[in-house]
């Protein structure tokens, strides 16, 4: 898988088309998850309510029942399990349609496969209490929420208030893999195609701050996905 | 697609049959049926006011004449009533008269011939009778009116009157001639049919009238809709120029068509790009792996072309995307697809964002809103097209020694104004609207990354919003004249509804 964790989660995987199933199939497995894949809606809602799943990857089109209603219909019988929606349909409109049915997430085809894997790992994470921490710690990089400060080694480091944000976030996610898009969503709130590196600089710029100085680096680029922030072992 | 699969398959129509079924013709006939009730209903009334009103008279007459008798008969015996009625027999009026003595016969009177059973009936009678009048001398020769001559020798007549038994059980017979009530009544059933025959005509002729008229509009359009249907996308509804209901329904449907058509020729320009321009990345692509495939390569030589491939289907999907999103957003979006977003923070947000990229590149980045400015839209489109405007500004606007961009938001005549300005080298006049136009790229960018979508796109995100794309110089310079360009919105009356969120609040 792309993020450092120990082991692989559950995924419950909803998708009609056979092809492209067979091929997430394959390659969920081998970053190290479980699947289950349900082949229709019908079947899908009657694995989704057994249970048990860390995340949820569903197809909006489906045969027998459409996607965003089975989402629905989980969340108002209180089931949460983070989900992840994945459309073909391409209206303008439709992110926010599947978000406000329920959706964590939200995928249009076509998509890159390390796109996937990236977001559907970051969903599974919430598990984990990051929210109500105060204090995130990786390695020796420190950053209070409360007090808007970080620092290193001990040295304080001086962050702009978006480049703080970005560390945020990327500190909330230690150890997974996090794409250039889930960056401009989660720290700039905007869903959009960026024709340049954008993002990039802004992460050289957090990199040139936080691991230039130091003798480990933190910040890594994972090609053809992401950044990830990870302490090496030993830190 | 295939209209003629679609068609429902109807019978031909004979031309009557079509007239019968047309709601004009039928509202006629409803029309008709209502004025022909009516009609009757007065023509009724009158009747039978005019005829209560003739009884009344005939009665009053009776009664008159009785009472007269009365008092004859009282001063002078039968004798007496003898000589008035032989007198008043002579002359020719209405009142009919006859007197019989207990044998049974007439002794006086002009009544000749009458119904036996009527002498057994008591009080107020109707009844036949034959009549025969000798005209007193002074009437002789007199010039009298058609329908009296009748009355007066007629047989087979009809009067009104009343049978008195008097002493020594003789009858006596008063009555008045029906004639003029009969008259009457001929006239006004004359008149009835006369009216419903009428009616019924001009009711039904100027029913076919109106109604064939209607049909041939409503008939013309039917055959412009199947035209249409049959693939001409060009043809229009003929409109009259009357400004009735008919012609302002031609003209919405020729509005629909214009924007049917527009439609249909944006989907097929995205197909014809799609398939002109896609291919060669494709290509590329193809070639890419054919090459890994054939050349011997190491592991991790054959890793870094897999990798290349990888890069190259990312931009072909990113592509892809753009340009299924501007031909969605070219189609327009409808009202509920409008959210509340804020104005100035977009624009603060993009060029914070841009920032450190144009820092890189020697750029510096300006804003300049009002400090408040909600408005309705799509923000992540917006958000697109004023990032492909920032990007191009970056990519070919830095010519300058001081290159700068500035990012303004303007309230103007109900519309929002979004405008990237660069002072580098522009956009020669000739090339502005071309470079709106899908995959076109300036000769002089031909060799930059990049897909060539930008500016279509953000036409396409002004007319999702029923708004405009803008070129001009920026300045007057003459060498670096600079390019703005403009979002043009419309700025919608601002509805709340109650689940209306605002776009772009984040969780905490």
């Amino acid at each position: 898988m792309l993020s450092e964790e120990k082991e692989g989660m559950r995924i419950l995987l909803v998708e009609d088309d056979t092809q492209a199933a067979g091929y997430l199939v394959k390659a969920l497995l081998e970053a190290g998850h479980n699947v289950v894949h349900a082949a229709d809606g019908e079947e899908g809602l009657h694995y989704a309510e057994e249970g048990g799943y860390d995340v949820i990857v569903m197809d909006r089109m489906l045969p027998k029942r459409d996607g965003l209603s089975i989402i629905q219909l989980l969340r108002t019988r209180g089931d949460h399990t983070p989900a992840l929606i994945l459309s073909a349909l391409g209206e303008v409109d439709d992110r926010v349609v599947g978000l406000r049915a329920g959706g964590d997430d939200y995928l249009a085809k076509p998509y890159a496969f390390t796109e996937l894997l990236a977001r559907v790992e970051a969903l599974g994470r919430r598990k984990e209490p990051r929210e109500a921490e105060a204090e995130y710690r990786v390695g020796d990089l420190l950053l209070n929420r409360l007090s808007r400060t970080v620092s290193r080694d001990g040295q304080e480091i001086l962050l702009q208030p978006r480049e703080f944000r970005l560390l945020e976030y990327l500190m909330k996610h230690a150890g997974q893999v996090v794409t250039r898009t889930m960056l401009l969503e989660n720290v700039w709130d905007y869903h959009f195609d960026p024709q340049t590196n954008v993002i990039d600089v802004h992460v050289s710029r957090l990199r040139a701050k936080i691991d230039k100085d130091f003798n480990a680096p933190i910040l890594h680029t994972v090609r053809g996905a992401g950044y990830i922030l990870k302490a090496e072992v030993g830190q | 697609m295939s209209a003629k699969t679609n068609e429902p398959q109807t019978k031909p129509l004979s031309p009557t049959a079509k007239l019968w079924r047309t709601t004009t013709f039928r509202l006629s006939l409803l029309y008709l049926g209502v004025f022909s009730i009516f009609s009757v209903a007065l023509l009724g009334y009158v009747y039978f006011q005019t005829n209560h009103l003739l009884s009344r008279q005939i009665l009053d007459r009776l009664d008159t004449e009785v009472r007269s008798l009365e008092t004859v008969a009282s001063v002078g015996g039968v004798a007496a009533l003898v000589r008035v009625i032989d007198r008043r027999s002579s002359r020719p009026s209405a009142s009919v008269y006859l007197l019989i003595n207990s044998d049974g016969n007439a002794i006086a009177g002009n009544i000749s011939e009458i119904p036996a059973n009527v002498l057994n009936r008591r009080g107020l009678i109707e009844f036949d009778y034959s009549r025969e009048t000798d005209l007193s001398p002074r009437f002789v020769g007199r010039r009298l009116p058609t329908d009296v001559e009748a009355m007066l020798s007629g047989e087979n007549r009809r009067a009104l009157g009343r049978v008195y038994t008097l002493p020594g059980n003789m009858r006596l017979i008063v009555g008045r001639d029906l004639g003029e009530r009969e008259r009457f009544e001929l006239v006004m059933f004359r008149a009835l049919k006369l009216a419903l025959l009428l009616t019924l005509v001009v009711g039904v002729a100027g029913g076919i009238l109106i109604s064939r008229r209607v049909l041939k509009r409503i008939e013309a359009i039917d055959e412009t809709s199947r035209a249409i249907m049959a693939g001409d996308l060009s043809e229009r509804v003929p409109v009259q120029g009357s400004g009735d209901e008919l012609d302002r329904l031609a003209q919405s449907l020729n509005a629909m068509l214009e924007r049917i058509e527009t439609l249909m020729r944006g989907l097929k320009e995205v197909s014809d790009n799609i398939a002109h321009d896609l291919r060669t990345p494709l290509t590329r692509l193809k070639n890419q792996a054919e090459t890994a495939l054939s050349a011997d390569l190491t592991l991790d030589e054959a890793r870094e072309a897999l990798n290349r491939t990888l890069e190259e289907a990312d931009g072909l999907i990113s592509t892809f995307n753009a340009l299924l999103l501007i031909a969605r957003a070219e189609a327009g979006g409808a009202p509920d697809a409008m959210r509340p977003f804020d104005g100035p923070l977009i624009l603060s947000d993009m060029a914070e964002l841009y920032e450190p990229v144009a820092e890189e590149r020697g750029a510096v980045i300006t804003t300049d809103a009002p400090d408040d400015l909600p408005l309705k839209g799509n923000r992540e489109l917006i958000a697109q097209a004023l990032s492909n405007l920032i990007d191009n500004a970056l990519k070919y606007g830095l010519g300058n020694a001081a290159p700068r961009l500035t990012l303004s938001l303007k309230e103007e005549g109900g519309f929002a104004l979004f405008s990237v300005a660069d002072n580098g080298v522009g956009i020669p006049l000739e090339s502005r609207n071309k470079v709106m136009e899908r995959f076109y790229r300036l000769d002089e960018s031909r060799t930059e990354p990049g897909s060539g979508l930008g500016l279509s796109l953000v036409r396409a995100a002004a007319q999702f919003h029923g708004g405009q794309v803008l070129l001009d110089s920026a300045t007057k310079d003459a060498e670096n004249p600079g390019l703005i360009v403009t979002l043009k919105l419309p700025i919608l009356a601002p509805r709340l509804k109650a689940d209306d969120k605002p776009q772009g609040e984040m969780a905490a």
